[in-house]
């Protein structure tokens, strides 16, 4: 048995092997420094110094609605299934060093997490990454923070909800608010919101509210995600 | 720089097989984790920032995070 599944896992592997190695150079021909200067040009049309976040939330913002709300049906589903209200889990004790270590490392945790998500338009991160940061926060909080049976959480339950259906009605409202003031939903510049200077922290337009909505959207649903496959 | 890569790559080799091949569902899983911390570096290799921060947060964190639970409701450990 172990002698066929690694003989398919090396066949596997190779053939991925031959895939990538003649998709490589092609690739290669396709990564070429812009050209075209649309690098520039999104920075100036968007405000935003990190393209990739001026992607995410300016130029395909519908996309990102669209992640986010798969993101909230899928706590909703995974919340409506477990129903107990206790946490259990199985063979947990922790040492005091990792107890009081953790204790010790968790307001930096959170402030990392708040840190991606307010610069996620002039450095690299964002709402998405920012808030599974603050949700692994809440994750180690509540796997270290254990007494027998009962754990202290982070943020209460209600809080969390309040939080991932509230990030996500504002971040409808923030495209409702281009809808009515630049003409098409979820727009940025047109609606005539100061872009400021790419690079600074009021920059973007939008953008940083955006990341904002998501980030606290994210991180809360992922929370609760976890919290509930750990009641269970 | 390509020596560099060329590590890490063999490392993804290493722990992707490792992965596959595990006879505890925990290893499997630390191995899964170790493989998304070397993607990381990939990405990093490649220029791709934003990406290697999702990639280390979700594929580091939360996924080993989920796998643990599940493994430890499941009474696997």
């Amino acid at each position: 048995m172990g002698g066929h599944k690694a003989a398919a896992a090396l066949i596997v592997a190779t053939l991925l092997g031959i895939v990538i190695l003649s998709v490589g150079p092609p690739l290669r021909r396709l990564s070429r420094p812009d050209p075209a200067g649309q690098a520039e040009q999104g920075v100036r049309q968007t405000g935003a110094a990190n393209q990739v976040s001026a992607i995410l939330f300016d130029y395909r913002a519908l996309d990102t609605l669209g992640e986010a709300s798969v993101i909230l049906t899928a706590a909703a589903i995974v919340g409506f299934f477990s129903t107990r209200s206790r946490i259990t889990m199985l063979g947990t004790e922790l040492s005091v060093i990792v107890r009081y270590g953790v204790g010790l490392v968790l307001p930096f945790i959170v402030l990392f997490g708040f840190f991606i998500i307010l610069f996620g338009h002039v450095s690299p991160g964002g709402g998405f990454t920012g808030g599974v940061v603050l949700a692994a926060a809440a994750i180690v909080h509540t796997t270290v923070s254990s007494r027998g049976e009962h754990r202290a959480q982070l943020v209460r339950p209600e809080v969390g909800k309040a939080l991932e259906n509230g990030g996500l009605l504002l971040f409808l409202g923030a495209g409702l608010a281009g809808l009515t003031l630049g003409g098409s939903f979820l727009a940025n510049a047109a609606t005539g919101i100061p872009l400021g200077s790419p690079g600074a922290l009021a920059s973007g337009g939008l953008i940083p509210f955006l990341n904002l909505f998501s980030g606290l959207k994210v991180g809360a649903g992922l929370a609760l995600i976890f919290l509930s496959l750990s009641r269970e | 720089m390509i020596a560099v890569t060329a590590m890490v790559l063999v490392f993804l080799l290493g722990c992707a097989l490792y992965a596959i091949l595990a006879r505890s569902l925990l290893g499997s899983i630390i191995a899964l984790s170790a493989f998304s911390a070397a993607v990381t570096v990939v990405f990093v290799i490649l220029q791709a920032p934003d990406v290697a921060m999702t990639e280390a947060v979700i594929g580091t964190g939360f996924v080993t995070a989920a796998f643990i639970v599940t493994l430890n409701k499941i009474e696997g450990i």
